[in-house]
């Protein structure tokens, strides 16, 4: 803790007039200590989009162009000057500092005004409680090849499995960061490129103009992570991002032709311009564990070679030793930690004209937010209850960041850490799931009793994990632009075409909420849903209209949604069905694990 | 030492009576919650994306904080003890009580999970058509199912697992986009059109739901429809400087049905055309007990069916109508779904409440899903069990309906036995007493029914009129069944048929053509008393002679079955 020299100074003019203090009480004096990166200590939301939102409809709110620097909200986890911290730093030194310390928030920094015996105490509290928020690790996210999937014992993998995970399988390219323990980061390595790939068609009295939208194409890798500090020395990781690559050139199509009407005084045409659109194959997956230090999490799917990724997070340092006796510091981000849920894109069946885009970016808006399983104010009095109160050793407990911060009689803070552990133990376990989906030629026997002989002859395979109540998934497949109509503009003299363009998709999609019931259950409220193309995008000429060519799509989908039962261990046929127009069929058949 | 065992016995008897010392515990309830669903409203096959689909929300009750507060308040019978204390924390109760509260409680819970996590595996099979001719049956067991698979191989199947209460969805579709119409915008000298891109659904949808009734029979709901496109749409002339128009053509069915089965039997519904019969399966994959424990006070009774009030809703075709008016076949179903599931709830609750009163009367109940959880004494547990079988009975029975129709040509007899053996048509549904039974086959076609002008200064632009035009067979109607034995049918038929299509060309202006349909149809709403096992005629309507002056008669005769 270091004082500035301006406050420094301030500080000596006001030790006179702390000494003008009854002479009862020891004198008090001011300290100023800079909180390190307290006031910022935030936590940012996840929220994932589809890498191709060329639809404005399919964006999300932070515009056109930019939607996906839109990574989340940030989320205050350590508020200052509200008075809470400054209460659980009193709490923590012990009642004489309630009674006589009086700390403020003046700008960034902490104003502490105390008798001097505090002082030290004081600087001791704060010292230890900075050096637990600032604690860091090492990120490492691994692109694996596709076989490493089917290769790995588990998703949530200890030290030495992706050690050993990473030396039969190298990775296809590695990104590395530090990363602050309950903050988010966001790992990118990626590429952009404009296309103009609509026109915003502007009109006047007699003229009109076709206003080129640019938009950027995110190629590469885009993920979030967020690693928090959870019990035992473990760690609670949440993952979510996406990879993008191009498939060929990008096609470019024109949208108008210049025409004459007949019957006008003064001929118009009908110009805009042409259109660059195009195709690619997309990876988006989530995924949360409860890992061990080193310890990493694989997601993905092994459709593509950029879809698999294995995040492994190691601490920087040894886990910091608290200093301050007679109260407990507890990471329990898994308790801690409110549920994942939404922020999550949409995939389904291409929409026509007026209505939304199919490839739609994320949608948390009607999204239940779920609360975290441990709210200290509301389990306050369970967690106090019956104490045996010592005058000088008053119970407290209070929540920061990842961590429940408690104090008072052993007896009491025994009670805490062995009920939160063994909270930790029943409601914080993570779910894994094995997934194989795919298209299967008729005539293959696909009855419930089958599941585990299909999961061995489907041809894709995808894995993700989730923590109890959070959200895990994985959608792997293209998207491919398409012109899919034409809307006009008008004025009194002149009109101009306004394209309408759109993105569909084609590949699977399966995840949804995982709970484990008390019988070992696991219960998935989730979504199957599967598409292809039954003939390749076709051109259709608009000849007597002077638009130019529209694209007309063939596409099949299947789609299951509902509350399945998975038992632990066992394939379990989640959704069977022909697919239109293509004489084969689709089958998705998962297993769950219960770590 | 007599007054110190007075005083052993008070202290002992005043434990017993609190239930010991209250100690806190954590009870998960994953799982439990309220059961969203949506209650599917059938629209025409024909369809367009974005309005092929109206579910309405609906949610069968699961635990919330008031439920459980009841529980709590139910767990701690008996005790002198004050009301415990309790905070729910996401999925997880959190009871500061006597162990004896949260054994109490823990049993509840356990039995409630068994229900909720109970699975089912659903399998909706296309059968070939001579499926349906093959048997009169429209209910079958597990072997008659099986029978059925092995002599007719189903073409298609679809396959997921559900859990009961809910509504599962199955869909196989494909949408291809094509022009569907042409939008024209106006201005002082300008008229431009722009094309209006839509999106046709082809392919197979279902949507079921599994509901375990008070006996034990499961109540199976089944809505399925189909639709094809035989061939490319018709590329027609818009107008002037309006683009062409892409008219298709589809082969359509639909059927919806409800009926009680056994585990592992099936429903058989659905017309003789190809992929126009279902054959939908339920196999339960383990079975719950009503008992949540030896001994016990309590008892979750199923009650699917008599908390699942009626459903109903079919789409509702009609002749064309002519420019400036709605379409004649619409996109939405006439129905509106279920009654008020809420409502009824209230009902059966005061119906148990009064079938048990008396002294001592039910403690508690709670409706949960398809169940209902009573506590009590064993008099009013058994008295609330007869009131839900009471309340079955009244619509515990399915009526079946053996459906022919077609048109015969010259003289006939007016037997309806005879017309059944001679009407080339086959369809059939069933459904519960009160719900609505449906099947539609036939085809849709879209065609330019009419060219509007838009004028202004100084030009003028054609605005095609698209329509739609259903041709083939609905049948629709909600049975009861009599005091007497006998069926009322409360539904409607109707029949189209195109005679022909003609193009006409506008000469004397720019327009593009209009097509001119020719089409015959026949309808009949009315609410029919039918003799169960016996053929009776719905409907027999002449139709205007062939070319050659050939007598031709629409005829549609029925057989209701009740079970």
């Amino acid at each position: 803790m270091h004082p500035t020299p301006t406050l420094l100074a301030l500080l000596v003019l006001l030790l006179p007039l702390a000494s003008l203090a009854s002479a009862q009480t020891p004198e008090p004096v001011v300290e100023i200590y800079d909180p390190g990166g307290l006031s910022w200590f935030r936590q940012r939301t996840h929220r994932v989009f589809m890498t191709m939102p060329l639809a404005a409809s399919s964006v999300g709110p932070a515009g056109e162009t930019s939607g996906r620097e839109a990574w989340g909200e940030d989320v205050d986890r350590v508020v200052l000057g509200d008075g809470q911290f400054e209460r659980m730093v009193c709490d923590l030194v012990g009642p004489d500092a309630v009674r006589d310390a009086r700390i403020e928030v003046l700008g960034e920094h902490f104003w502490v005004s105390a008798p001097p015996d505090l002082q030290p105490r004081i600087g001791v509290a704060l010292e230890s409680l900075l050096a637990a928020l600032s604690a860091s690790v090492l990120l490492e996210l691994h692109t694996l090849p596709p076989a490493a999937l089917r290769a790995a014992p588990a998703k949530v993998l200890s030290g030495a499995q992706v050690d050993a995970l990473l030396e039969q399988h190298s990775p296809l390219a590695t990104v590395r960061a530090p990363a602050r323990l309950g903050r988010g980061a966001r790992l990118i390595s990626a590429r952009r490129r404009s296309l103009v790939t609509e026109f915003d068609v502007e009109v006047a009295q007699e003229m009109f103009s076709g206003d080129p939208l640019v938009k950027q194409l995110l190629l590469g890798l885009e993920v979030g992570v967020r690693v928090h500090a959870a019990s035992a020395g473990r760690l609670l990781m949440i993952v979510g991002g996406r990879h993008m690559e191009l498939l060929g050139e990008v096609r470019e199509l024109s949208t108008g032709s210049a025409r004459v009407l007949p019957g006008v005084k003064d001929p118009y045409t009908i110009k805009t311009g042409t259109l660059q659109l195009p195709r690619s194959r997309s990876t988006v997956t989530r995924g949360s564990a409860v890992v061990t230090d080193g310890g990493g999490l694989l997601v993905g799917h092994d459709g593509s070679s950029g879809g698999l990724w294995l995040v492994r997070a190691t601490r920087r340092r040894p886990q910091m030793t608290w200093k301050v006796g007679g109260s407990d510091l507890l990471a329990l981000a898994e308790l801690l930690t409110p549920p994942v849920v939404g922020g999550w894109p949409t995939v389904g069946p291409p929409n026509p004209s007026g209505f939304g885009s199919g490839v739609g970016g994320f949608d948390d808006d009607d999204t239940e937010k779920p609360e975290a399983f441990i709210d200290v104010n509301r389990i306050e009095g369970w967690l106090m209850r019956d104490a045996d109160t010592e005058p000088d050793r008053p119970p407290f407990i209070h929540a920061l960041g990842d961590y429940v911060l408690s104090g008072g009689p052993e007896a009491v803070r025994k009670r805490i850490r062995e009920s939160t552990l063994a909270w930790s133990r029943r409601f914080a376990r993570t779910v894994e799931l094995d997934v194989r989906i795919g298209a299967v030629p008729p005539g293959t026997p696909t009855s419930p009793a089958d599941a585990a002989r299909l999961a061995s002859v489907l041809p894709l395979a995808a894995g993700t994990a989730g923590r109890e109540g959070d959200d895990a998934a994985v959608i792997g497949g293209e998207e491919e632009a398409i012109l899919k109509d034409h809307d006009i503009e008008i004025a009194q003299g002149a009109t101009g075409p306004d394209p309408v363009v759109d993105s569909v998709f084609t590949g699977f999609h399966v995840g949804g909420r995982l709970d484990v019931a008390p019988g070992g259950d696991v219960v998935m409220r989730g979504r199957v849903f599967w598409q292809e193309r039954v003939h390749p995008t076709r051109q259709y000429a608009l000849e007597s209209g002077g638009f130019g060519d529209l694209d007309q799509v063939d596409l099949a989908h299947v789609q299951m949604r509902d509350l399945w039962t998975l038992k632990p261990g066992q394939w379990t046929l989640l959704a069977f069905a022909p697919v239109e127009g293509t004489g084969h069929a689709m089958a998705c058949v998962v297993r769950a694990r219960v770590r | 030492m007599k007054a110190l065992l007075v005083a052993l016995l008070v202290a002992t008897g005043a434990v017993a009576q609190s239930g010991g010392s209250p100690v806190v515990r954590i009870h998960d309830l994953a799982g439990l919650g309220p059961i969203g669903c949506e209650e599917p409203r059938l629209s025409l096959p024909f369809r367009v994306a974005g309005h092929e689909w109206e579910a309405a929300p609906d949610e069968r009750p699961g635990l919330d904080e008031r439920s459980l507060s009841d529980l709590v308040d139910w767990a701690s019978r008996g005790l002198e003890i004050p009301v415990p204390p309790m905070e729910v924390l996401g999925t997880h109760l959190i009871l500061q009580a006597p162990a004896v509260v949260h054994g109490r409680l823990e049993r509840c819970l356990a039995a409630l999970r068994r229900v909720a996590t109970e699975r089912f595996d659903i399998a909706v099979h296309v059968v070939p058509a001579r499926a349906l001719g093959a048997t009169t049956r429209s209910v079958f067991d597990a072997e008659g199912v099986a029978r059925v698979v092995a002599a007719h191989p189903p073409v298609r199947t679809l396959r997921t697992s559900a859990t009961p209460g809910r509504i599962a969805r199955l869909a196989a579709l494909r949408r291809r986009s094509f022009v569907a119409t042409w939008d024209v915008e106006v201005s002082g000298v300008a008229f431009p059109p722009h094309p209006w891109v839509q999106h046709i659904s082809t392919g197979h949808e279902a949507w079921v739901a599994v509901h375990v009734a008070a006996d034990g029979r499961l109540l199976l709901d089944v809505v399925a429809r189909h639709a094809r496109l035989p061939a490319r749409p018709r590329d027609v002339d818009g107008g002037i400087q309006s683009g062409r128009v892409q008219y298709p053509a589809t082969r359509s069915a639909a059927a919806r049905g409800s009926a009680f089965i056994a585990d592992g039997g099936g429903v058989l519904l659905g017309a003789d055309r190809p992929d126009s019969a279902w054959l939908v399966t339920v196999r339960r994959r383990s079975r719950s007990s009503s008992i949540l424990a030896s001994g016990s006070d309590s008892e979750l009774l199923p009650a699917g069916d008599v908390l699942r009030g009626m459903r109903w809703g079919f789409p509702d075709p009609w002749p064309p109508l002519p420019s400036g008016f709605a379409r004649g076949l619409g996109l939405h179903s006439l129905g509106e779904g279920d009654d008020d599931p809420r409502r009824r709830r209230v009902d059966v609750a005061e119906m148990l409440r009064r079938a048990a009163g008396g002294n001592p009367g039910l403690d508690h109940l709670l409706f949960f899903g398809d169940h209902v959880l009573v506590h009590g004494p064993r008099g009013a547990r058994v008295a609330a069990r007869e009131v839900l079988w009471a309340m079955a009975r009244a619509t515990s029975r399915s009526v079946s309906l053996d459906v022919r129709h077609g048109v015969v040509e010259g003289s006939f007899a007016r037997d309806p036995l005879m017309l059944a053996k001679r009407l080339p048509h086959v369809a059939r549904s069933i459904a519960r007493e009160g719900d609505e039974l449906g099947v539609m086959v036939g085809g849709e076609l879209a065609y330019q029914k009419d060219i509007d002008v838009e004028i202004d200064m100084a030009a003028l632009y054609a605005d095609p009129i698209d329509e739609r035009l259903f041709t083939g067979f609905c049948l629709r109607g909600r049975p009861r069944v009599h005091r007497s034995g006998r069926v009322l049918l409360d539904g409607r038929v109707f029949w189209q048929e195109l005679k022909a299509l003609r193009t006409r060309t506008i000469e004397d202006s720019p327009l593009g053509p209009v097509e001119l349909p020719d089409a015959i149809h026949v309808a009949h709403d009315d609410a029919w008393t039918l003799l169960p096992g016996r053929w009776t005629t719905l409907l027999s309507a002449p139709l205007p002679s062939t070319s050659d002056g050939t007598r031709r008669t629409f005829v549609c005769v029925v057989r209701a079955r009740v079970r």
